[in-house]
Parts: structure tokens; C-alpha cells; sequence
């Protein structure tokens, strides 16, 4: 047995589910500059540290005020009534393999916890945006805030 | 017999994700931080006392919790002579942890209310760092903490030594 003290195993008892375990974890942010309108794309400001070729990311989690009250880089994340927000991320080939993810989904407290995964990919951050489907409760200059899971390869 | 997809099966050998439901790791440490009997000051590093029991050279660090007021009411001081009231949880998101490398490179920032428990239906936050150095780790505020009073933030450490399960 690996861990003898505080393992509780659930196996043939419950149906379980992984969740993400954080290796290495950046937070990053697309600005909503000027005043708010859909269908515009507002893209994330650049992390020199993640634009190496050797990283795969593989779980992303957004965050209202109610989990960040500012960001990192002294922003007001958006509120958590602002449900029209869409985020799309692009790989190094400029694919658009996640596309319009409804930015609410991806708030771990509205998973039950669970953190959203993806397959070991590298992403072109300048080139990840997001997009408005509405813009109740935006305000100019809110950010989009995420925290990007990574690990290298 | 389970049948896991490769890609999850992958995941779990590279350390990326585990079944919840457990919390695993051979020892638990409960880490108090006093703010020094003030409010804390938004824009400066409260780092952690020096832990060589918790750095990244002799244990992995499994799991993170913030221990909310709700589940723990008062907190030891660094003498562990007095205690301090817990940090409010409705105001966990004002913060963040910063765990850090020996060269205090950040290796992860992790917003205190998504390590909160409570507030994520149950799931404990896991982690898999093994290079930290635990005196370089430190909480900042990014907005003032109301009201001005004195307290303190808890943290449930839950580790394996790397010698075990290497």
C-alpha cells in the first residue's frame, strides 16, 4: 500500500472520478478593453514563461470576483452574473481545438469541485481569446481570469 | 477489472489527475500563518516559515487546503501560545499562494478560495510539487482584508516522503 496513513479507498463502493492535480499552474488573463460588445475577441495578454515549446497544458479554470477578487495583474476579474463569456484556445498550428467553451463551465465551484481537463496540448496564448455573447454585468477593462494547468514535457 | 481510456491512464501515471474521494499522502501538517497581529496589507508577501519538512528535496506535497473559519474558529500563533481568529471565508478570494522554487522561480499560483474544500463541493485541491522550497512559498492579498482586525490563515498540508514512494 503507497500511502498507509490517510488513503481512504472508495473503490467498489462509490463510482468515482479523477480530478486534476496541480503540477504547475499559471494565471492568465484575456482584458475586456473598452467598452464591452459581442462577437468581439479579446485576447490574452502574453506569459513569455508559457510560450516554450516544452510545455503541454491540461486543465484550465476560470474564476469570477467571488474566487479572485483582483488578478495578479490588478484587474477586476468579471463579476459572477456575467454569464456571456466564451473562451476559445488555440495550439501552435492556430487550430481552434477548444472552441467557444462556456466561460461558467469551466468555474471549478460550479463542477462540483471537478477541474476541466484536456488532452496534453501546447497552445499559442496570443492567439486564445474571448468572446462575448452578452454583455450584462461586463464593465470596461474586466478581465477573463484562468488558471492554466501545465506540466512539461 | 477497470477500463480506463489511454488518455486517462496516462494522466494517472504522469501525476496529472487521481480519484477523488481520498486524501492520500503518509503525513498531514496543519500550517497556521499569523499575520502578526494586524490586518493584512495588500501587495506584500507573508511567506511561510522556514519547514525543511515540507520542501520538494525530501517530500512531495499531495494536497493543499485553506482550513476555513467555518471548520476551525481559531488558529495557533507561530509560538503556538495565543491564538488568532481564522481568516474570514467569505473573503478568500482577496488572496493567493505562491509556491516557489529554490530559486524563487513561482511554480504555481493557486487563488486561496480554490483551495478551499468547502466551496468546491468537497474536492480537496492536489497537487504534485516536489521542488519547492516552503520558505519561499508566500501568501499575497491583492485587495485590503475588512475589517481591520487580527488573524491568521490555516492551511492542511498533506505530503509523502519522496524515499517511500520513489
Amino acid at each position: 500500500m503507497r500511502y498507509p496513513f490517510f488513503t481512504i479507498f472508495v473503490k467498489n463502493k462509490l463510482k468515482t472520478m479523477d480530478n486534476l492535480i496541480i503540477k504547475r499552474s499559471q494565471i492568465i488573463e484575456a482584458k475586456i478593453s473598452g467598452t464591452p460588445a459581442v462577437n468581439n475577441r479579446y485576447f490574452f495578454t502574453d506569459i513569455p514563461a508559457l510560450s516554450r515549446l516544452n510545455i503541454v497544458i491540461y486543465g484550465l479554470e476560470a474564476f469570477t470576483s467571488a474566487q479572485l477578487s483582483v488578478s495578479p495583474q490588478s484587474s477586476n476579474p468579471v463579476v459572477s452574473t456575467s454569464t456571456g463569456i466564451c473562451v476559445t484556445l488555440r495550439n501552435q498550428a492556430k487550430v481552434e481545438f477548444a472552441y467557444q467553451i462556456p466561460y461558467y463551465t469551466l468555474i471549478r465551484s460550479n463542477n462540483a469541485g471537478l477541474v476541466v481537463l484536456f488532452t496534453p496540448t501546447t497552445i499559442n496564448l496570443t492567439d486564445c481569446y474571448v468572446q462575448l455573447t452578452s454583455t450584462t454585468s461586463i464593465n470596461a477593462n474586466d478581465v477573463a481570469c484562468f488558471n492554466l494547468y501545465y506540466d512539461f514535457v | 477489472m477497470a477500463i480506463i481510456s489511454p488518455i486517462l491512464q496516462d494522466y494517472r501515471k504522469k501525476h496529472r489527475i487521481k480519484q477523488v474521494g481520498c486524501f492520500d499522502g503518509n503525513k498531514s501538517k496543519f500550517i497556521s500563518v499569523p499575520f502578526n497581529v494586524r490586518t493584512p496589507i495588500n501587495g506584500y508577501n507573508y511567506y511561510f516559515d522556514a519547514d525543511s519538512s515540507l520542501d520538494g528535496d525530501k517530500v512531495v506535497i499531495s494536497e493543499i487546503a485553506v482550513v476555513s473559519a467555518t471548520a476551525q474558529a481559531q488558529l495557533f500563533t507561530s509560538n503556538g501560545s495565543n491564538s488568532v481568529d481564522n481568516y474570514p471565508s467569505a473573503q478568500l478570494n482577496r488572496g493567493s499562494l505562491y509556491i516557489c522554487d529554490i530559486n524563487q522561480q513561482v511554480i504555481s499560483v493557486l487563488p486561496l478560495s480554490s483551495l478551499c474544500a468547502e466551496t468546491n463541493g468537497g474536492k480537496p485541491a492536489f497537487t504534485w510539487f516536489d521542488t519547492q522550497v516552503w520558505a519561499n512559498c508566500y501568501i499575497l492579498f491583492q485587495t485590503q482584508l475588512t475589517p481591520a482586525t487580527s488573524y491568521g490563515l490555516g492551511f492542511r498540508i498533506t505530503y509523502f516522503d519522496k524515499y517511500i514512494n520513489a
